[in-house]
């Protein structure tokens, strides 16, 4: 999310807009933001906690608020003209300018991956205070936003508002900076990252927090039977770069004759991240709920051919047998066939990455999206209110 | 001991595999341990006062299921998961200790994409992309050479799901004839334990009479009315061996006009019940003259012939799969190779009461075979190598 908003703000700047961002103080070394930053304190000290549930319950709301004050502030006081707010940080500002109508500027709401309303089980009740109020945030906006084509139903389903409120601005990717981050010699950084992966030929790739929903062991049952088959090019190799809870047990999944060859290589600085990018042949994305997928996109920049599961809004991007290949999610033996195809046919793997990466750019990178949130934006100021005579 | 059965199918409304699992339960409980079920059959939570989990399962079973047997298996605290069938298998198996789990096979899964052996009405002589070229024919809805499109992933599916199978801590076949062919396919632990049948109990419960009117004299055909199950020998058999009586038929299928079809042309009288409670199938076997079956696939171990065991049913049945194991040598039964040979048996068997009593005494000493007496220990002995 911070990168989503990170890049947008960039993207606007480039395009004379001018960006104020609120927010709670760094947690941990943030990036330079591109624009003005207000801060309003977050409720809780410690680093990291607003993403427990119990903290997110207490805290967040309230820190909404303040947000909201002070976002209403810099519009009655600097002439904001439009408040961008990501997830349950529109609720205060939404709560002020129903009651207010020196409050004019229009407010827009992204969601974000809505995972209060997609738990189960425990984690559901838990989360009903917040599901509630997200549902009020998105009512109290006056465009909510749906990541992807593919995902625009959720929007109008998840937080009861109407179908027309929802505008599909998907998250980019900013090919330039990718290049920027890329190493200039990826191989050699990859090979002291992660040994083995230097001289691995096909190289695979994942990248994602090791959630048991990730479907990481659907992919690691995959290549195994595959391999025991000989079905697999010799020199194969899969690399997992990200950590979470589910690390352990996949480590311990891992069957003895394929330690060689399954890495996790936990979490990596953004160089070998890229570079990993840039050596791998092909990025495999088994998960079995999607929200946008971000690191789908960042493959494919890097022109990786995508075998990917048809969850949230993949479809959207990998385009099944064009840029990559779809299969069910959680169905191994899918997967398992898509992974041989890919692998045994290298030329149609690389002409598929290629197709992706032009893909990325001509409608997922952040300088083309940029003018759809402006149109979205331009939309909304058009049909503002006027002010009224005698207003202040 | 705490034991976690786990079983796609469970009663109140399920096949023979469902009892199955439903007998040992008992049995187990019986002798002391605390049994908890988990199945994605719908029914009572409280079925016999066991703590039955039911779970339910959306979309594509074969997807979900294992799932959803898993999370509910990984909440729980039990020494051993025996798993009863293929889905809850792949779900036990990927838990993080599968050397806990035992799991029964109790048909063709693990070597049959369709878990029946059969191509075209015919037993598959073995299996491959290229026997697997008939075995699509008329069950993927395709013109031609399109048909065999999925063979690649029936193919890894199979090898995924012998993948899981190879992690259990004991893989228990019904019969020899399972038994045999899970060797043959590398699966390793491979040991053989029939399915409990109480014969007391099944005995009480045959007690009272059919809910529904039976002729005086019949003979009956219990089980789906399928290809597999010999629904196309059935009649003819009957015909031929000329005895007049009425054929009652228990259970439904595609081939019931069919059979109603050959029983009029025949001149054979039918009566087709359709899918019958379990206590009507045992009232009605108790009464029949005899129990014709005709199955052609390679029965894994019929769970009527096991109840016509116990009940002392005279039985006409096909010798495929683990059908000549299970009645054996000593008389529980007439064990035929072909439909002339099954008309013969149902003549005889109609004609001669001797004979009569003497396949109900010697299928009665055959159940004993397969009373929780003899088997649960057997169990118990694979849960305390496995816990």
């Amino acid at each position: 999310m911070e990168r989503a908003v990170y890049l947008q703000a960039k993207h606007l700047q480039a395009r004379g807009v001018e960006t104020v961002l609120v927010t709670r103080p760094a947690t941990r070394d943030g990036g330079l933001f591109p624009g003005e930053v207000v801060t309003v304190p977050y409720g809780s000290r410690r680093a990291g906690a607003h993403g427990r549930v119990l903290d997110r319950t207490v805290h967040y709301p309230a820190f909404s608020a303040r947000v909201g004050e002070a976002v209403a502030r810099l519009v009655r006081e600097r002439t904001v003209d439009i408040v961008d707010a990501q997830g349950l940080a529109a609720l205060g500002y939404g709560r002020l300018r129903a009651d207010d109508r020196e409050l004019r500027a229009p407010l827009v709401m992204n969601p974000q991956g809505m995972e209060e309303h997609k738990a189960g089980g425990l984690k559901r009740l838990a989360l009903t205070r917040l599901r509630a109020l997200s549902q009020e945030a998105a009512r109290l906006a006056d465009r909510v936003v749906a990541t992807d084509e593919a995902t625009r139903d959720e929007v109008p389903r998840l937080l009861g508002v109407p179908a027309d409120k929802v505008v599909v601005l998907p998250n980019g990717v900013d090919p330039d900076e990718i290049a920027l981050l890329t190493p200039a010699d990826p191989v050699r950084v990859v090979a002291k990252a992660v040994r083995g992966a230097g001289a691995a030929a096909p190289l695979l790739m994942s990248v994602g927090r090791i959630e048991a929903y990730k479907g990481f062991d659907d992919v690691l049952g995959a290549l195994a039977v595959l391999h025991d088959r000989q079905a697999l090019p010799p020199g194969w190799m899969w690399v997992i770069v990200g950590g979470g809870p589910a690390e352990k047990a996949l480590r311990r999944r891992i069957p003895r004759h394929l330690e060689g060859r399954v890495r996790l290589a936990g979490r990596v600085g953004d160089d070998v991240l890229h570079a990993l990018y840039a050596c791998a042949n092909a990025f495999v994305h088994a998960t079995r709920y999607e929200g946008s997928s971000l690191v789908t996109l960042e493959a494919m920049a890097h022109g990786l051919p995508v075998v990917a599961t048809r969850a949230g809004g993949i479809p959207d991007k990998v385009v099944d047998g064009e840029t990559g290949l779809l299969v069910p999610p959680g169905d191994v033996a899918a997967l398992a066939l898509a992974l041989q195809d890919l692998l045994h046919d290298p030329a149609r793997a690389r002409a598929m990455g290629a197709r992706g990466r032009v893909l990325v750019a001509q409608r997922f990178s952040c300088g083309v999206l940029i003018d759809r949130t402006l149109a979205a934006y331009d939309e909304l100021l058009r049909a503002r209110p006027r002010r009224r005579e005698g207003d202040a | 001991m705490r034991i976690a059965l786990a079983s796609e199918v469970y009663p109140p409304r399920a096949g023979g595999a469902g009892w199955s699992t439903r007998a040992l339960a008992l049995g187990l409980r019986a002798a002391g341990h605390d049994v908890t079920v988990v199945t994605t059959s719908p029914g009572a939570a409280d079925l016999d006062g066991f703590d039955v989990r039911r779970l339910t399962v959306r979309g594509r079973k074969r997807l979900t299921a294992p799932r959803a047997f898993a999370r509910a298996l990984a909440g729980m605290e039990s020494d051993v998961v025996h798993a009863q069938h293929s889905l809850s298998a792949l779900g036990a198996l990927s838990l993080d200790h599968p050397s806990r789990v035992a799991v029964t096979v109790r048909d063709h899964w693990p070597v049959c994409f369709w878990s029946t052996r059969i191509s075209q009405g015919a037993l598959c002589p073995e299996c491959g992309p290229g026997p697997m070229t008939r075995c699509v024919v008329g069950r993927i809805p395709a013109p031609g050479p399109l048909a065999w499109t999925p063979i690649p992933y029936m193919g890894l599916d199979l090898a995924l799901k012998r993948r899981a199978l190879r992690r259990a801590g004991a893989t228990l076949a019904v019969s020899e004839a399972i038994a045999g062919e899970l060797r043959a396919a590398g699966i390793p632990r491979v040991e053989v334990i029939p399915n409990v049948v109480d014969a007391a109990e099944a005995r009480a419960t045959a007690e009272a009479s059919p809910s529904f009117a039976v002729p005086e004299r019949f003979l009956l055909y219990v089980g789906k009315i399928e290809e597999n199950k010999g629904a196309r020998l059935l009649v003819g058999a009957v015909a031929e061996a000329r005895t007049g009586l009425p054929l009652v038929v228990l259970g439904e299928g595609t081939l019931a006009h069919a059979l109603k079809f050959d029983a009029a042309s025949a001149g054979v009288p039918l009566v087709i019940r359709g899918w019958a409670e379990r206590e009507d199938v045992l009232r009605c076997l108790a009464r029949a003259v005899a129990l014709v079956f005709p199955s052609v696939w390679p029965e894994p171990l019929s769970r009527v012939l096991l109840e016509a065991l116990a009940l002392g049913t005279p039985v006409a049945a096909m010798a495929t799969g683990g059908t000549r194991e299970l009645l054996g040598t000593d008389g529980a039964g007439l064990v035929v190779d072909d439909a002339a040979g099954l008309a013969d048996a149902v003549a005889r068997l109609a004609a001669d009461a001797a004979l009569r009593e003497r396949t109900r005494a010697g299928a009665r000493a055959r159940a004993e075979a397969y009373s929780p007496q003899a088997l649960v220990p057997r169990y118990e002995a694979v849960y305390r190598r496995l816990a």
